[in-house]
């Protein structure tokens, strides 16, 4: 297996395009990808994480200027991701690679929710009243839905225990460099009540910050590479621009079952490399 | 006249942000191959090591280099610098934002977000 910068950039292409159609986000298919590269799999996960703000932001800020993002809940859940990231990253550089697989591979599995959340629709909003802490915070929102042809307005409730929820996901996010965007989402729906749109563009808008924070115990640890993080973000970057151009063409059937192939790999490959490492 | 939301803000500074990073580290990429004459990675090129303990010396350090002998660690280093930086630039701007419009609430929100991250690129 080689690893130079046009076999990183085509590899990181492929994956942002795949992982923009699925939804499963570049970093999750990338790291996988690398580490088959023979890169070493702390260094795939330091080198990744700072390309996840690349690849999220170009979404981001469509989503943020369409108001499909809800920025006040954004900044108030950042608090918890951002220091979950931080000790996430910490733990990454004193646990042995070993274990990281494993983690890994557990966690991948947290993206089966993403299959199941197709059925729900953006009117799944139950229309809860407002608890005093998440009223205080002014969590609320509201934007056009395309696909409705309507304005859906919501609240979000029990912001003091999604808070705190939202660490386990940054944790995760900052051990294995990853964006834990089905993680992240699961928790925005489940226990935010956060309609479906608002809630995948505010998970991407938090994913890039949360990226940073990981971003910054990392470089201080001499693992990045500018060569590999370069070559990774200018692929992953352009493949996931041409995976979001392509997605609305793709039937839900063609991409549940591309998701699914994928998935089902990357946590069959990271089960084998924790079992055959060292 | 209305004024620009936050919204607005933050979209501009993200994209303008990533876009500006990403030219640059291709720019940096056609400066390894050409400087390199090959289209290996050594990851344990010591020129290539971003590693830094305080990011804002890092930033002083990348950018005077940059300046002074440009060379593709540095250009790539730019672009890493200028990458990070995007996000943190947008929690700055949201700070403003909401002193602007007197939500004080939010003011400290974000800069408890911002005191984490600047400790986090400090104290390593």
């Amino acid at each position: 297996m080689s690893s130079d910068v046009a076999t990183i950039a085509l590899t990181s292409a492929l994956a942002g395009f795949v992982g923009s159609l699925i939804g499963l986000g570049g970093g999750a298919i990338v790291i996988p990808i690398l580490t088959l590269l023979g890169i070493p799999l702390k260094q795939a996960i330091a080198n990744s994480m700072i390309t996840l703000i690349a690849t999220s932001s170009g979404s981001a800020s469509a989503y943020v200027r369409e108001r499909l993002t809800n920025v006040k809940a954004a900044m108030y859940l950042e608090i918890f991701t951002v220091m979950g990231a931080i000790v996430g990253a910490t733990i990454t550089l004193l646990v042995p690679s070993k274990y990281l697989y494993f983690f890994f591979a557990a966690f991948l599995c947290s993206s089966f929710y993403g299959i199941r959340r197709k059925v729900l629709t953006s009117t799944s909003y139950d229309g809860k009243p407002q608890d005093k802490f998440s009223k205080w915070l002014e969590l609320e929102g509201a934007y056009y839905d395309e696909s409705l042809a309507e304005e859906v307005s919501y609240k979000i409730v029990r912001a003091h225990i999604g808070g705190p929820a939202m660490m386990i996901a940054g944790l995760a996010a900052g051990m294995l460099g990853i964006g834990a965007g089905a993680f992240k989402v699961a928790i925005h729906e489940l226990i935010l009540k956060m309609p479906p749109k608002a809630s995948s563009a505010t998970s991407n808008f938090i994913i890039g910050m949360t990226a940073l924070a990981g971003s910054t115990v990392f470089i201080a640890s001499g693992l990045v590479n500018v060569v590999l993080a370069g070559s990774i973000a200018v692929g992953a970057t352009v493949g996931s621009l041409a995976g979001s151009r392509l997605l609305p063409k793709m039937s839900d059937k063609t991409i549940r079952m591309l998701f699914l192939a994928v998935l089902i790999y990357l946590i069959l490959q990271m089960v084998y490399k924790g079992v055959t490492s060292p | 006249m209305r004024g620009p939301t936050l919204e607005d803000v933050i979209g501009y500074i993200l994209i303008i942000g990533v876009t500006t990073s990403l030219l640059i580290e291709s720019a940096g990429l056609a400066l390894y191959v050409a400087d390199k004459g090959t289209i290996e990675i050594d990851l344990s090129d010591p020129k290539a090591c971003a590693r830094s303990q305080d990011f804002f010396a890092y930033i002083i350090d990348v950018t005077s280099s940059v300046l002074g002998n440009p060379n593709y660690a540095s250009v790539m280093a730019l672009g890493l610098v200028l990458l990070m930086l995007t996000p943190y630039i947008r929690v700055v701007a949201s700070v403003v934002y909401f002193a602007f419009y007197r939500n004080y609430k939010y003011v400290v929100i974000t800069l408890i977000v911002l005191a984490i991250l600047t400790a986090s690129l400090i104290v390593h």
